[in-house]
């Protein structure tokens, strides 16, 4: 199983998913996967990164030890970012009417998958 | 594959050239790397690192091409300078490990592998390094030349060679003390910090971010100094309404008030490029003083924070107390955009006013980068940790931001959340 099949997977079984990513903390995509919907995952990984470094500052600010998850929720889109044992974060693109719950319960199913890529 | 790359190359150009303030510059120089045009990758990080000097990716990207380039002594300025902010990068601790047995600094590279493997011990090849460079520096060959020192016994050497490999003691102390140099910076208490500084410089000669600091810390000492004696001055020259013999000067206030001016500059740039060091002022009722309107991000220009005051202070206080109904809730606050608290209702193990700027930083961030991705508005943020959860979400130009423990049940604060927000936007009406 590579990246791309993995990230298919989490895709294609969550309602209102538009794309998915593994994305190192440096900003780089790994590999990703879309539904063509307005989900540009080159950016997302440039931009998420400093999402991610920010999220780790305010935890650490109050004492709230390792960051393992950040959920973004915006004008157009949800977004969840979970953080690997690794310096890689796995991302999934939600549309505004998207099942988060689900969304959340893939991503957890897939990191094992991922990590043993990584 | 080379015209793969090459049209990836070319469809991240377009898009910074379309959006020329992103991020995006990040994967194009990675992307010009790939296809062996370094240059060109150097030039796109260091032009994007000059609008954004904090963004440690970019540095980590630089850090990488100029390995390829064997220009380590670039690299390890970079590498170095993330390793300083983000204490727990395992990747750019590996990477500096590299350059450091690159330029046969053997010492140093096993601190960095011993770096990694404290974060993640499960790291066999990372064991590896540590193995060799700490073989390699055991080696009479790693001396520097004019360093030759007596060669070891073969006894010593085999046992230093079979000393198990152990995953690393974690440099905590330094990442403390660089806290602790930051608070006594803070509460300007000038010569603690400097005192702390000097010492990781004694262990770390030549590290470039701790001698920033701490001529940071010496010019704040200096202004700090210079803002005293003016007011003192001025104290003195007070009562009598004329200027004393020790002559303060039209242009000596004049100094004193562009140093002032200088400091806030300062300060801006030190949470840029390193938001960790960061001397954030306190935060307090009273709004820090307006900077100039072309350092104002475009953000805070169109969005000019509200002007705080006490008697809505308290009555926002009241409205956030709602939440200690909340199982779980720890506490929460209303910021404005230039960090200013607004009102809090936080346990006394978290100075509200220590926070303000770092939150507002963290927002503007995150705002920011929803931006470039053409996302819209911001709505709300949930940040999940070992223990506990924050939430922040935009009400009314400003920033509602929660932290919760481990327990907290998410949905009733969701619930509240509406409710609290109305009352909020009721009292800033």
């Amino acid at each position: 199983m590579d990246f791309k099949t993995v990230l298919q997977k989490i895709v294609e079984n969550v309602d209102g998913a538009m794309g998915a990513a593994v994305i190192g903390e440096d900003g780089i995509a790994i590999d990703q996967f879309s539904t063509g919907t307005g989900f540009d995952v080159t950016a997302a990984g440039a931009e998420y990164s400093t999402i991610i470094t920010s999220a780790k500052k305010a935890s650490q600010s109050f004492g709230l030890g390792k960051t393992n998850e950040v959920l973004i929720s915006t004008e157009k889109a949800t977004m969840i970012m979970m953080i690997t044992s690794t310096n890689y974060f796995v991302t999934l693109a939600l549309s505004l009417d998207g099942n988060l719950g689900r969304g959340r319960l893939e991503m957890k199913k897939a990191i094992p998958e991922l990590e043993k890529l990584l | 594959m080379a015209n793969d790359a090459m049209s990836e190359v070319e469809e991240l150009k377009r898009k910074l050239g379309a959006n020329p303030d992103s991020l995006i510059f990040v994967p194009l120089a990675d992307a010009y790397r790939k296809v062996g045009m370094l240059q060109e990758a150097i030039d796109v990080c260091t032009k994007g690192l000059e609008k954004h000097p904090g963004y440690m990716s970019a540095r980590v990207v630089l850090g990488r091409v100029y390995i390829e380039k064997e220009m380590f002594d670039e690299a390890l300025e970079e590498l170095k300078k993330v390793a300083l902010v983000d204490i727990d990068n395992i990747m750019v601790h590996s990477m500096l490990g590299n350059v450091y047995i690159k330029k046969k600094m053997y010492p140093q590279a096993v601190e960095q592998f011993q770096r990694v493997l404290s974060l993640n011990p499960e790291d066999t090849e990372t064991q590896e390094k540590l193995q060799e460079a700490l073989s390699a520096k055991q080696s009479p060959d790693s001396k520097p030349a004019g360093k030759k020192e007596e060669p070891e016994k073969e006894a010593d050497k085999t046992a230093k060679k079979e000393e198990p490999v152990k995953p690393a003691v974690p440099q905590l102390d330094v990442a403390k003390s660089l806290k602790a140099a930051e608070l006594y910076t803070k509460k300007e208490e000038f010569e603690k910090a400097i005192e702390i500084y000097k010492e990781i410089l004694d262990r770390d000669p030549g590290n470039i971010m701790i001698e920033q600091r701490l001529r940071e810390v010496y010019d704040f000492q200096d202004k700090k100094r210079a803002k005293d004696r003016a007011k003192a001055a001025e104290a003195a020259a007070a009562p009598a309404k004329k200027p004393s013999a020790d002559k303060i000067t039209v242009e000596d206030i004049f100094d004193v008030m562009k140093k002032a001016v200088e400091d806030d500059r300062v300060e801006e740039e030190a949470t840029e490029a390193a938001p960790a060091a960061k001397l954030s002022e306190t935060a307090k009722i009273v709004k820090p003083a307006e900077p100039k309107e072309e350092e104002k991000t475009a953000a805070e220009a169109a969005k000019p924070a509200p002007k705080p005051n006490l008697a809505k202070s308290k009555e926002l206080e009241a409205v956030l107390a709602k939440f200690s109904e909340v199982e779980g809730m720890v506490g929460s606050f209303y910021l404005l955009r230039d960090g200013t608290i607004l009102a809090s209702v936080l346990p006394k193990s978290i100075n509200a006013a220590d926070i303000g700027k770092t939150i507002a930083t963290i927002v503007a961030k995150t705002e920011s980068s929803v931006r470039n991705m053409n996302q819209g508005k911001l709505n709300q943020v949930v940040i999940s940790s070992e223990s506990g959860q924050l939430l922040f979400t935009e009400v009314m130009n400003g920033v509602l931001f929660m932290i919760g423990n481990e327990n907290i049940n998410v949905g009733k604060m969701r619930l509240m959340l509406r409710d609290v927000i109305e009352h909020i936007k009721n009292a800033l009406k």
